[in-house]
């Protein structure tokens, strides 16, 4: 048995079938979160004549044949009842850090090297929290507890992670890249989530044949950059823009053409200062 | 259809759309229409000029207000009526 926490909510996974524990290696984090709990689900994963059959709560959710497609459907449902047990928070594609108590965000594109960058930096002793998804919510953000989880092809542009023999888990995602599951802690570091204001917003605009720059963004610009990796807050809640302005109007405001990684956490710092 | 035709007349009073959310950052304004579900990114110029259609200023005043506002040498003619243009078609003044 596995119990886990995302944010606002608790997941026990029960299972006897050691293929499956082994799955949840790749998916189990076990990130200090300072948040409250308010929803607790439980789910059950079988097998059942030629099927995986995966049950929530006691209902059946699906019944899956391959396993691969069973584990991947549970890893989706898993996080959906975690978001639904924050149905008023916002979600941006970003990864994240925390720097003298408040947060700063890489936001971007798929593929536009949030993962890398998030390592690279937790590699130069900055504290990262996260290196996918954040939630917004009246002002106070919280990245959400996930393992990091880069592309192996990525892992070159990152020399001092030693992962040799480490035995991580890892599954080939739908475009047939192995992802490696890293778990900060694993790494020596802190792993600490908690809700904290803003402190910065830095846009990824990859260009890997170049040196990285920064620069300034307006923050007209920098809302409309959010606004497409945002998915608004599963209650429609009336204000929701306004909080993703305010957050982004009280942080600094950055674009990063994201080249080398040379220079790029001295430029961080120094913007975060 | 958004009448165009109707910012060649100096003397019509533009005035912003009703029920829209206008959410105002350092250097430009978010307008969500809830109606349309569409959000608009205004840069500094069009937000002031949202904010002077107001009902009371005419078209033909527009250029001189922004003139005042950004302490400019000359009334900014041609862009005040790309950017009543641009908030007519997108439905934020009427």
């Amino acid at each position: 048995m596995e119990r886990l926490q995302f944010l606002a909510c608790t997941v026990e996974i029960r299972t006897e079938l050691a293929e499956f524990a082994d799955r949840f290696r790749y998916l189990a984090q076990h990130a200090d979160q300072d948040h409250v709990v308010t929803d607790h689900a439980i789910f059950d994963v079988a097998r059942e004549g030629e099927s995986y059959v995966v049950r929530e709560d006691g209902a059946v959710i699906f019944a899956e044949t391959s396993g691969e497609i069973a584990f991947s459907a549970l890893f989706e449902r898993i996080h959906a009842r975690a978001f639904a047990a924050l149905s008023d928070d916002i979600r941006i594609h970003a990864a994240s850090g925390i720097d003298q108590g408040r947060l700063f965000l890489l936001v971007g594109n798929p593929l536009s090297g949030k993962t890398t960058l998030a390592l690279h930096l937790l590699l130069e002793g900055m504290e990262m929290v996260g290196d996918e998804l954040v939630l917004l919510r009246n002002g106070l953000a919280v990245a959400f507890p996930r393992k990091f989880y880069p592309r192996e092809s990525s892992l070159a542009l990152l020399p001092g992670l030693k992962l040799a023999g480490s035995g991580l888990p890892f599954v080939i995602d739908t475009h047939g890249a192995k992802r490696i599951a890293i778990d900060p802690v694993v790494l020596g570091r802190p792993w600490r989530i908690a809700r904290a204001p803003v402190k910065a917003v830095f846009y990824l605009d990859p260009d890997f044949s170049m040196k990285t720059r920064l620069y300034p963004c307006t923050k007209v610009d920098m809302v409309r950059l959010v606004m497409e990796q945002c998915t608004p807050p599963q209650s429609r809640r009336v204000g929701w823009i306004a909080d993703l302005c305010a957050m982004v109007n009280a942080a600094a405001a950055c674009m990063i053409a994201l080249g080398d990684f040379a220079s790029i956490a001295v430029a961080i710092r120094d913007t975060l200062r | 259809m958004q009448n165009l035709s109707r910012i060649d007349d100096p003397t019509w009073h533009p005035k912003a759309a009703e029920n829209m959310e206008t959410n105002e950052v350092a250097d430009g304004y978010i307008v969500y229409q809830p109606g349309r579900d569409r959000v608009h990114y205004l840069n500094q110029t069009a937000a002031i000029l949202l904010a002077l259609c107001n009902g009371k200023n005419c078209v033909a005043d527009l250029p001189e207000l922004l003139r005042l506002a950004f302490d400019l040498a000359t009334p900014p003619a041609m862009e005040v009526q790309d950017c009543l243009e641009l908030l007519v078609k997108e439905g934020l003044i009427t």
